[in-house]
């Protein structure tokens, strides 16, 4: 039998009995729409969560402090000059909720005291939408001057996209100008409300920022080794930070695990880290959901698996027939295991499609409910390849059975059928 | 092969059954349906087989139709001892030289008359360009018109029911074309017409085995048997079948 004719037999069949394969792949549809929807979902939280915390910086090295103890500006110079390949070193501090007021309007945004640099290494996170980012005179001249967020920018001028540079804001009443403006946050990134971001020393000398850390940003140019990197800095970071002898318990507890879980006041972390720690978080999430749609899977499969039997009795005296005209075994069980195949195939494709809906619609509700969580789901070519082979695996595993059987049917016996 | 061949040399043998014995196992004991049947069609024969219900009529059509194996015994088509064939071997056998046509038609209903005569051409890998035009071919010879070809088969009347399904065996130009009762669901006039489209593919070549219990059916054949217990004996007088002790009133063959 030709492929084709194979073909040609499996679309017939299915399509002569149209309203009981949609009824049968609705298992199969609703497993794999499960499953879509909620790796969608998990997949574009991780995209916008790996986006927050800068993982798409394959060359910035994040320096956190774990246990309390504190970065001073002295500790970035240090860094910078004692660690081979790192250039630039850098940090961003989250300051108090301000009154941020134009002429007509005022509202509350998050005060961010930032290193000249920080904004322009992130760039991917921070994305520049009108005039410039900040330079080191900005910050060294102590210049009152601000970056936007472009949700602020909306609530302010109604447009996240006006042009309202060299225009002046007040902050608590000290007026700054506005340099330049960001796209507006989205997801995790916009916790905490809109930002105004203002040089690292304008914020200390004039708003009151305090000149002490908690993270900071390195980036290791191309002629270093990133790993090299991270580990001179720690290594560099811990002399000058030894951990004070104040027994075991404390610090394991607060040690997020990487492979560095020694004792130590900083986590060192490349992107590859992080990206690493959320997976590690999300894949939890994965597992868990996974197994309820793998469930509903199993009851889609028995789905088919009774469907198909149902097929085989009814069709004994057309398989009969087929064999009297030379049917072989083979062309039997191909032909059924092939409509098997092909119609959860087509509940693959309804559920991808389906679920990927729903994971539109779920995140559409929850920007509702939260706006600053919002996300776009995504659908990534492993979870639509996952999705493929999951519903031909079932088409396989639960069409084999009655596939079988009916090639196993005697001729004499199906031609007497009835 | 050669000291097996029948011995009526220079005619063309077909069927060539010897001593088949087939014996079903049941629960309730065996069944000896064939009892050695031994008999001969040459190419271009139209043979009736002729017997009550229960006699074994369609165990022997079965056999003849290589749906089935025998017990015990030898059958040769076309000169190759098929009794040892596989299963696929059979399939093959079935796909290229046998045409089936069966009581209650077996078309696929959802299907066009057309499609149900092009569906045997799947099974021997027939090219796909000539295909249709094949299937056309064998429905006229079995008397249908192209109105009706791309009916669904079951739009249209038993008698034409049955001419599809003899355009369906005849489209693979098997050796033999195997008919178990095939006027058996058909009131008599269409019957006969039926009947009449048989033995116009007789005059066109064909080899028929039609198998039937009604005497009238029987007369349209060049040559009769008649099937009894599992025995077969030559000739189709209605007053023997009638008479029928053990083997009465005909020789065996
Ligand atoms: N598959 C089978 N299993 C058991 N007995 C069978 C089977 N097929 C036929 N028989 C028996 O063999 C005998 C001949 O049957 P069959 O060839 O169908 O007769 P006919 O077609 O002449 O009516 C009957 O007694 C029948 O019960
Ligand atoms: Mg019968």
């Amino acid at each position: 039998m030709k492929f084709r004719d194979l073909w040609f037999e499996i679309w017939n069949a299915l399509s002569a009995n149209k309203g009981r394969s949609a009824l049968t792949i609705l298992g199969i549809v609703i497993g794999i729409a499960a499953v879509v929807t909620m790796t969608s979902l998990i997949a574009g939280m991780r995209s916008s969560l790996l986006t927050t915390v800068g993982a798409n910086q394959a060359r910035l090295i994040q320096v956190a402090s774990i246990n309390g103890n504190v970065i001073t500006r002295d500790d970035l110079n240090y860094i910078k000059e004692h660690v081979p390949g790192v250039s630039y070193t850098g940090t961003m501090v989250s300051g108090e909720q301000v009154h941020v007021s134009t002429d007509r309007n005022t509202q509350r945004g998050l005060i961010y005291a930032t290193s000249p640099g920080v904004l322009k290494i992130n760039e991917k996170t921070y994305k520049l939408n009108k005039g410039r980012y900040f330079l080191p005179s900005d910050s060294d001249q102590l210049r009152q001057v601000a970056i936007l967020d472009g949700n602020l920018v909306k609530q302010l001028f109604n447009d996240e996209n006006a042009d309202v540079i060299g225009k002046t804001v007040s902050l608590n009443g000290h007026k700054y100008s506005i340099i330049g403006t960001l796209k507006p946050a989205s997801g995790f990134m916009a916790f905490g409300g809109p930002g105004v971001y203002v040089p690292l020393k304008t914020a200390v000398s004039r708003l009151g920022t305090e000149d002490k850390y908690d993270v900071f940003y390195a980036y290791v140019d191309e002629s270093q080794d990133i790993n090299t990197a991270k580990n001179m800095i720690k290594d560099t970071h811990d002399k000058r930070h030894p951990v004070k002898d104040s027994g075991p318990s404390q610090m394991n507890e607060v040690v997020i695990s990487t492979d560095q879980a020694q004792k130590s006041n900083f986590q060192v972390m490349t992107s590859e880290d992080i990206t690493q720690m959320v997976d590690s978080i999300t894949s939890v999430f994965t597992a868990i959901l996974g197994s309820v749609a793998s469930i509903s899977l199993i009851v889609g499969g028995i789905g088919i698996m009774n469907m198909m039997l149902t097929n085989v009795s009814e069709r004994i005296k057309e398989i009969g027939l087929r064999k009297s005209i030379g049917a072989k075994s083979r062309d039997i069980t191909n032909q059924f295991l092939g409509e098997s195949i092909v119609l959860c195939l087509i509940g693959g494709v309804i559920g991808l499609i389906l679920g990927y809906l729903a994971a539109l619609g779920i995140a559409a509700v929850l920007s509702l409910f939260s706006p600053d969580m919002s996300f776009t789901p995504v659908v990534t070519p492993q979870i639509a390849a996952i999705a493929f082979i999951v519903s031909s695996f079932i088409g396989i595993a639960f069409g084999y059975g009655p596939a079988r059987k009916a090639a196993k049917l005697d001729p004499v016996e199906s031609l007497r059928h009835q | 092969m050669a000291n097996l061949t029948p011995n009526n040399s220079g005619r063309d043998v077909v069927i060539d059954v010897r001593d088949l014995h087939r014996i079903f196992e049941t629960p309730a004991g065996q069944t000896h349906a064939l009892r050695g049947v031994t008999f001969q069609v040459q190419r271009g024969e139209f043979v009736a087989i002729m017997g009550p219900s229960g006699s074994g009529k369609s165990t022997l059509m079965n056999l003849l139709g290589c749906l089935d194996t025998p017990t015990y015994g030898q059958y040769f088509l076309e000169g190759i001892d098929v009794s040892l064939y596989t299963d696929d071997e059979l399939a093959d056998v079935r796909a290229h030289r046998i045409g089936f046509v069966f009581q209650s038609f077996n078309l696929l209903s959802r299907t066009t008359v057309l499609r149900n005569v092009m569906l045997p051409l799947v099974y021997t890998r027939a090219p796909e360009a000539e295909r249709e035009e094949r299937a056309a071919q064998a429905l006229f010879q079995a008397g249908l018109t192209e109105e009706v070809f791309d009916k669904k088969s079951n739009e249209i009347s038993g008698g034409q029911m049955q001419r599809v399904a003899i355009a369906r065996a005849l489209v693979n130009n098997p050796a033999i074309i195997l008919a178990d009762e095939p006027t058996g669901n058909l009131d008599s006039k269409t019957g006969e017409h039926v009947l009449q489209t048989f033995k116009n593919l007789r005059d066109q070549g064909s080899t028929i085995v039609l198998i039937t219990h009604d005497y009238g059916v029987s007369l349209h054949a060049n040559r009769a048997y008649q099937i009894r217990d599992g025995l077969l004996y030559e000739g189709a007088q209605a007053d023997s079948i009638l008479s029928s002790a053990q083997g009465g009133g005909s020789h065996e063959v």
